[in-house]
């Protein structure tokens, strides 16, 4: 498939610019992790790629190309030459599709499909494999292994039909996700971690191999809330109500509350070696990905 | 406190009501579903963790609102009180201080009542209200004028002295009409104790308040305190009167003193409202200062005190210089307690010794041999000498026209009808004062020299008809008084406080030192010669010193009107009657914008504290 076509069947998710832009851009590991096949990555392999890696003593059996003349001459030993392998690389997203994500124009959820679309956009350009997971407390889907850049207007078809619904359950997501994983990779958590149980799924999450980035996405209303008065607020998801005034005073402790779990999320996530980037549904996609996440080295 | 319209406070329980009711009702609150209430459960835990308190504020706002409803209904009835204050007021006050006003009927004194109403009024001024400050004593003067400076004024009533003197109530009330005139809406303020007669002729256009002080009238007072001796009589007659002003009998000890030294004492029961006399006949060798001491229990001390001089035992010498003068030979005698004695001539040589022998000598018809360096001369028809005046052109059958009745040696003369045949005129030298004169011509001229007094008369007594005239021994009598008065204990009269004395200073002086019956002691600069006394307001001796001349008088009160202590109970000014009131009139204050003012701030603190609480 060729990149006008990827573009024609998902002209809602991303523009023909964008991807283009995408094209140009890389998602960063900072683990050298083993893959599938050969690829642009390097690999904990030794391979046969032109960057030199190591020596090591000739064995009976070891391709005769590799040897070190030249060590041999000198040394009257027989050395192999190891070269870095390049395999491809294990791209995850794992989406919240709980009905909090359904909040904001564009939604949370919209917001997340489209960043998800972009970074998955990006991983099958540079000939990593991608794989799709979505997660509510109930249900949970996932898409087959994408490869290549040829599959990307199935992958964007894919996120296309995601709706939310039910709860949140970060730690059963997880829990689902680690299960159903077939190679440690890079893993996107698109959420809105406003669940109380969100630290331990990224306990869970760090204590797994591989590597991961968190985005973190709020609604701007949910950011900077702007509504006051006597209110009685109803949960989305459990649909639990809170009588509140809202006032100068309440809204200040709201800040507080909100800023104090941003802060202890990123917190979380360096102890464990992730990235983290809160982002809010009104920003640009197209910003966030090309700028903000370049800014965190999770794209080059 | 009174209420302008109470029926306004009925609104406060239904309005309450109302507000305690809207107070329970739930607010109706907005749906608003969020994508999760996580963030707002922890936002609010810290509140519902203090669900006590939040209560108790929430009732505090009630509180609040209540108390805001309180205060704009209590406005709504227009409470006020009625307060000294004067507001807007151009204020005068005539503060009486006189002797009666040192009656200690009143917390400290009648005075100090008074400074202290005096002191509450000036406190009460607002802040564009001005006031001046009036004194009677003896004399009104203006303590302050019109002033605006609340300090300046209480420092002025402060330094102001209580006097022994009698109220001149009428001059203090025509000064302040007067200050008060010239601006709208005047009040004048009098604080007395309405010791002083009507006024019925002040009349105020200005607002006057009669601040009365003083409660009762428990006063005994010596009145009257003379002291004489009768011709050829070896001992002195003193009268004393004493008056009981107290409304029962009150018991004094009347002691009678001369100089330091007690003569006589004795106890007296004084009946209520009547007067006491007594008469004492008394032996005294040296003349000097009498003094009459009541010691009583009553509110004022001042008017238990009275002086008289004791003059001299001895008569008057007086030498009569004269080829034969039958009528002044026979005036002579016929006056009392004079000595006369005859000579024909007196020589140069003679003359020191002869006014140094004689209280008076009278040349009739001769020539003085030299003017008395210390004595006193009377010089009928003839030079009396260059100091005193040089003899001009006859004048033909002068007739007097104008004469000096204030002078002692013209008291009770008539000069005008008596006829004179022949005068001649007289220039009277610098120093000399001219009593009387026919047309431009001097016909009497005086001289008063420290030690030395000169009386020249024109025209020879016998050419005319005056030693057959009434005023002729009257004025010979006159004569020899003051004539003798040199160097004696003069003045001798009585002095009223407040009365302004002169004295003529020996030229030798350069200042007379004056000490005040309180211990004080002035000093005092002549001008030509003259000094002018004026703080006579203290009763009690007074001496004066200038070179080597000593002047002794003494102040007693002696006024009924000041002695009698009864506080009036109106103030009588021309047509109008002011009633005594005890304070200021009173205004009303209102206190609506004060309660208006305290229920915005009320508000505002509601206000504030339901922002903090959301």
């Amino acid at each position: 498939m060729t990149h006008s076509q990827a573009s024609a069947s998902n002209r809602y998710l991303l523009s023909p610019e964008f991807l283009r832009k995408l094209e140009q851009a890389a998602i960063v590991s900072k683990h050298i992790m083993v893959g599938r096949t050969k690829g642009e990555r390097r690999s904990a392999r030794r391979g046969t790629s032109v960057e030199f890696a190591d020596f090591r003593s000739y064995v009976p059996g070891d391709d005769l190309r590799y040897l070190d003349w030249n060590a041999y001459a000198r040394l009257q030993r027989l050395f192999l030459k190891l070269f870095i392998e390049e395999e491809d690389l294990h791209v995850y997203f794992l989406l919240d599709t709980s009905r909090s994500m359904d909040f904001g124009s564009p939604t949370k959820l919209e917001w997340a499909t489209q960043a998800a679309a972009a970074l998955a956009y990006i991983a099958l350009s540079s000939g990593d494999r991608v794989q799709l997971f979505a997660h509510s407390a109930d249900s949970g889907h996932r898409s087959r292994i994408f490869r290549g850049r040829g599959s990307a207007p199935e992958l964007f078809g894919w996120l296309s039909e995601l709706r939310a619904d039910n709860a949140t359950d970060l730690t059963k997501a997880v829990r689902w996700f680690q299960a159903a994983l077939p190679a440690p990779g890079i893993t996107f958590l698109l959420s809105d971690l406003l669940t109380p149980d969100w630290e331990p799924a990224l306990a869970r999450l760090g204590a797994a191999r591989g590597d991961a980035c968190i985005l973190q996405i709020f609604s701007r209303e949910e950011f900077d809330p702007t509504a006051r008065g006597d209110l009685r607020l109803v949960d989305s998801e459990t649909q639990q109500a809170r009588e509140i005034t809202m006032g100068a005073s309440v809204l200040r402790r709201y800040t507080n509350e909100r800023d104090a779990l941003l802060d202890a999320a990123r917190k979380c996530c360096h102890r464990y070696g992730f990235s983290h980037l809160l982002t809010l549904n009104n920003q640009s996609v197209e910003d966030v990905i090309l700028r903000s996440l370049r800014q965190l080295q999770v794209i080059r | 406190m009174q209420l302008l319209a109470p029926i306004a406070l009925f609104a406060l329980l239904p309005l309450a009501a109302a507000i305690i009711v809207l107070y329970l009702l739930k607010p109706r609150r907005r749906d608003l579903v969020v994508p999760s209430v996580f963030l707002w459960r922890r936002a609010v835990q810290d509140v519902q963790a203090n669900a006590p308190f939040q209560k108790l504020r929430r009732n505090l706002l009630l509180l609040l609102q209540l108390a805001a409803l309180a205060c704009l209904v209590a406005g709504l009835a227009a409470p006020f009180f009625l307060a000294s204050r004067l507001g807007g007021k151009s204020t005068v006050i005539v503060l009486d201080a006189s002797a009666s006003m040192n009656a200690t009927d009143a917390d400290g004194s009648r005075f100090d009542e008074a400074r202290r109403r005096a002191q509450e009024i000036v406190r009460g001024l607002g802040r564009r209200d001005e006031a001046a400050l009036v004194v009677c004593g003896a004399r009104a003067r203006v303590a302050l004028p019109f002033s605006r400076d609340q300090h300046r004024l209480l420092r002025s009533l402060n330094a102001i002295p209580p006097t022994d003197c009698p109220t001149n109530i009428r001059d203090g009330l025509l000064l302040a009409i007067s200050l008060a005139g010239k601006r709208p809406d005047a009040r004048v303020y009098v604080i007395s104790d309405g010791a002083f007669p009507a006024l019925p002729e002040v009349a105020s256009p200005a607002e006057v308040c009669f601040l009365r002080v003083g409660a009762r009238n428990h006063n005994v007072a010596l009145l009257a305190f003379e002291a004489a001796r009768p011709p050829a009589a070896p001992e002195h007659q003193l009268f004393i009167r004493a008056h009981n002003y107290a409304p029962d009998t009150k018991r004094a000890v009347l002691s009678i003193y001369h100089e330091d030294d007690l003569l006589d004492a004795q106890q007296i029961d004084i009946p209520s409202g009547q007067d006491l006399t007594r008469t004492y006949q008394l032996r005294l060798d040296q003349p000097g200062l009498l003094r009459a001491h009541l010691d009583v229990e009553d509110d004022l001390s001042t008017d238990n005190v009275a002086y008289a001089f004791a003059s001299p035992a001895s008569a008057t010498s007086v030498l009569l210089v004269t080829p034969g003068n039958l009528f002044l030979e026979q005036a002579l005698l016929v006056l009392p307690d004079v000595e006369v004695y005859k000579a024909a001539s007196l020589s140069p040589d003679d003359a020191d010794a002869a006014y140094r022998d004689h209280d008076v000598i009278i040349f009739d018809r001769v020539a003085a041999p030299k003017p008395p360096a210390s004595g006193a001369a009377m010089v009928i028809a003839e030079s009396p000498g260059p100091l005193v005046a040089s003899l001009g052109p006859e004048l033909d059958a002068p007739t007097i026209t104008r004469w000096d009745e204030q002078h002692p040696v013209l008291k009770y003369v008539n000069l005008g009808a008596i006829q004179i045949a022949s005068a001649k005129t007289l220039s009277p030298a610098l120093g000399a004062v001219v009593l009387a004169r026919s047309g431009d011509s001097p016909l009497i001229v005086a001289r008063d020299d420290p030690d030395a007094r000169i009386l020249a008369l024109a025209w020879n007594f016998l050419d005319s008809d005056f030693p057959l005239r009434v005023g002729f021994p009257v004025l010979l009598g006159n004569s020899i008084r003051w004539l003798s008065q040199t160097g004696a204990l003069a003045p001798s009269k009585r002095v009223g406080p407040g009365d302004v004395l002169h004295f003529s200073l020996p030229p030798d002086a350069s200042h007379a030192d004056v000490s005040l019956p309180d211990g004080r002691r002035l000093r005092l600069q002549p001008h030509d010669g003259l000094v002018a006394f004026t703080e006579t307001q203290q009763v009690g001796p007074y001496r004066m010193l200038a070179g080597d001349r000593q002047w002794r008088w003494a102040i007693d009160l002696r006024s009924p009107s000041e002695s009698n202590l009864s506080p009036a109970s109106e103030l009588k000014l021309g047509p109008k009657t002011v009633p005594a009131g005890v304070g200021p009139p009173k205004v009303e204050q209102h206190l609506w914008p004060l309660l208006t003012l305290l229920a915005l701030a009320l508000l505002l603190g509601e206000w504030h504290l339901y922002h903090r609480r959301y």
